[in-house]
């Protein structure tokens, strides 16, 4: 049954005006709603709804002609057959785990000694933040010199040290270059992992710790037993951020090795990027995204629900 | 509380109108014609006040044109003028390089320049390089500067070796006794031979002169196998001197260049603007400096019977969608062959102008050691890529094959079969 006129204009003036014939207040929710919406229906769900459109096509750049829909054929060559993509996979969650791991391990033991009341404290606090303001592209383009196996800092250190005899090709090593490229975003992330923990050491409660002190608590107990649970909203959050984050790095893989050699750092995001801008196979990447996005939100919905209970 | 209201939408609207709203465009008359020029060169600091002067004198001769000149970083290049073009908004001129004509012509973005040059201009080019942008009976680009790679060698490091540094090696035997000696006689830290085995897409520009010069010809002409006697023979030689050492691993063009320039590289494959690159990473090559201490010539021959080598080369091209092809054409003209351009930017950026007759007519610009090495031996020498439009896909496949065989130790006989079949599937689809 059709709506009378009468009844839309009832409506519209329940929801837009009230019975004074002013802007009423779902006008003004609607008012200020509207250009976040609108920004985000443009800038997200729009290329989202055509990324799945595409990924359920033959869609390449080069041949804008010959585009047709191909069904879930994308989604079956991925996971059955491209070796390369099983590759990605894998060194996606090596390169998110270890960098997480690594980067917050470093970041709390940083953030306990940066909590002391020590000398030149927050100048320390300060220098320790440096290698989060370097930008992403920078830090690569650091880590390419320094890992360089002819002319880098690293194979100078470690001869110097007698640690190693010959020059290792780090970016040219199949058993090095994912550590390498690793160790350099560990660097540049553990200072967000120590800014956010030591905001958080900072707000458990003093009279806590004094509390288990009298109780008899050592520094280990008061650690497992006040400061940990104290920061555990903190350490939720930042490590599902950064896993987050570290699964969609590309700067630093792509400059330093572009995913080599021989895949033995090609990550989805780079993998990604090669399908959709090297062969501009925008269907297949677009397969490839959907496939990630997926997995990241699994992720976030399960660990999120673990971290809660 | 009614005029705060009020405020707020006002606040609201303005809001939405101001960064919304679609720009309205305006058609306005236009005095002038405005062509989109996207090149790299401006993006690069040795030569953009170069470019800009020879597009002002462009712009001085023809009053009615103006060149918007787009620069866009050399590795960018590619993807930014085939997603221009797929979005309906490509520059109308393009400098061009490798398979990007091929690329941009196949879809359908370039304009077929025999229908807007000279029969005598396009008869006054090299041979290979007018090939090296023709698609299926369309020329795509014609070259701007001639930048085919040569063999280069280090003539101290040679004498310091004992070897004779007027006498670079002919064939590819004689290459692999130089390099022996090299490595015999000189400090562990220096190479004999600089080869790309890093990831980027330049290693596979760098490698095909030591494919071509077996004789083999994969890819051309819609043969992908890359298991022939000749191939393999190719890829041995990549796995011989990675398992020698005999050329450093996992470094970059950009890296193995600043080695050569350091004289930790004795040999390797570059352009003839590796002049100015060798000077600009070593100041003490200013002058005739340069010329005792580096030569150039033709790429050893592995059984092709001639030396040859790839037609890596500077070449412009038309967008098919442009409104003027006749005045874009005029440009590109002077861009490649004017006066202006060739005293300038070509010559001085260490390239060789693309057409014949500058061999003559700026006879006392090029007149060194390398410019001649490059009219007279290397320029006959090359011959066009491998190119279509699924170039820059196959292209990812070969390169890992090159790090498997190189970087990994895979068996060359599996990695190329492996390499086929791939590529078989590919140009299937």
């Amino acid at each position: 049954m059709q709506p009378s006129a009468s009844l839309t204009r009832r409506l519209a003036h329940r929801i837009f005006l009230s019975r004074q014939g002013r802007v009423s207040d779902g006008m003004y929710a609607v008012m200020f709603l509207a250009p976040v919406l609108i920004i985000l229906v443009v800038v997200i769900f729009y290329p989202l709804g055509r990324v799945l459109a595409y990924s359920v096509t033959n869609a390449n750049l080069l041949f804008p002609d010959r585009e047709t829909y191909i069904g879930l054929d994308n989604f079956d060559f991925l996971i059955n057959q491209d070796q390369i993509f099983k590759t990605a996979v894998k060194n996606t969650l090596v390169f998110t785990l270890a960098s997480v791991a690594g980067g917050f391990s470093i970041g709390f033991m940083l953030a306990l000694i940066l909590n002391e009341k020590l000398p030149l404290r927050n100048v320390l606090r300060g220098v320790a933040l440096i290698p989060w303001v370097v930008p992403g592209v920078i830090v690569a383009l650091m880590t390419l010199y320094m890992f360089n196996g002819e002319v880098g800092v690293i194979n100078y250190t470690l001869r110097s040290f007698d640690l190693i005899d010959e020059n290792i090709p780090w970016f040219g090593s199949l058993d090095h270059a994912m550590w390498a490229v690793i160790v350099a975003n560990v660097w540049n992330q553990t200072p967000f992992y120590m800014l956010m923990l030591l905001a958080g050491l900072q707000t458990c409660p003093d009279d806590l710790m004094e509390a288990a002190k009298i109780d008899g608590a050592g520094s280990l107990a008061r650690f497992r037993y006040v400061t940990l649970p104290h920061l555990s909203k903190v350490i939720m959050i930042i490590t599902a951020l950064m896993v987050i984050w570290n699964f969609n790095n590309f700067d630093l893989i792509w400059t330093t090795t572009q995913g080599g050699p021989v895949n033995s750092t090609m990550v989805l995001s780079v993998y990604t990027y090669r399908q959709a801008f090297i062969s501009f196979q925008t269907g297949y990447a677009s397969a490839i995204a959907v496939l990630w996005l997926l997995g990241l939100l699994a992720f976030s919905y399960f660990y999120i629900r673990a971290m809660e209970s | 509380m009614r005029s705060a209201k009020t405020l707020l939408s006002a606040i609201v609207f303005l809001a939405l109108v101001t960064t919304l709203a679609v720009p309205i465009v305006t058609a306005r008359a236009q005095d002038k014609i405005v062509l989109r020029f996207a090149n790299w060169v401006s993006a690069e600091e040795a030569s953009r006040e170069r470019v800009e002067t020879v597009i002002a004198a462009f712009e001085a001769e023809n009053p009615g044109v103006t060149i918007e000149n787009i620069p866009i970083p050399f590795d960018q290049v590619r993807q930014q003028l085939i997603t221009m073009s797929a979005g309906g908004n490509p520059p109308d001129i393009m400098l061009l390089n490798g398979a990007w004509p091929f690329e941009l012509g196949g879809m359908g973005a370039l304009l077929d320049l025999n229908t807007v040059a000279p029969p005598e201009y396009l008869a006054d080019n090299w041979e290979g390089g007018l090939g090296a942008g023709t698609y299926e009976g369309k020329l795509y680009a014609v070259p701007q500067g001639m930048t085919p790679h040569g063999f280069w060698w280090n003539k101290k490091l040679f004498e310091q070796a004992g070897l004779d540094p007027e006498s670079p090696p002919r064939t590819m035997d004689e290459l692999n006794e130089v390099m022996a000696t090299l490595k015999a006689n000189l400090p562990d830290d220096v190479y004999a031979i600089g080869i790309d085995t890093s990831k980027v897409d330049y290693a596979l520009t760098g490698f095909w002169p030591w494919i071509l010069t077996t004789g083999a010809r994969p890819m051309y002409d819609g043969s992908y196998d890359f298991t022939t006697p000749e191939v393999v023979q190719a890829f041995d030689w990549l796995k011989m001197i990675a398992d020698e050492e005999y050329t450093p691993i996992g470094q970059q063009i950009k890296e193995e260049r600043e080695l050569m320039a350091k004289d930790r590289i004795a040999m390797k494959l570059d352009g003839p603007y590796f002049v100015g690159i060798l000077r600009s990473l070593n100041p003490d090559l200013e002058g005739d400096a340069f010329y005792e201490t580096f030569a150039v010539t033709t790429v050893p021959d592995g059984g092709n019977g001639t030396p040859v080598t790839l037609a890596d080369l500077h070449q412009i091209g038309i967008s098919a969608q442009t409104d003027h092809p006749d005045v874009a054409w005029k440009f590109i003209e002077f861009f490649c062959a004017s006066e202006v351009a060739v005293t300038e930017y070509t010559v001085p950026m260490g390239m060789i102008p693309p057409l014949k007759s500058a061999a003559d007519t700026y006879g006392d610009l090029l007149g060194d050691p390398v410019s001649q090495a490059y009219l007279n031996e290397i320029l006959p020498s090359m011959i066009g890529g491998p190119y279509d439009p699924q170039y820059g896909a196959a292209a990812q496949f070969v390169i890992q094959a090159m790090q498997e065989v190189a970087v990994a130790g895979f068996p060359v006989d599996a990695s190329l079969e492996s390499l086929t079949q791939t590529l078989q599937i590919l140009y299937q689809q």
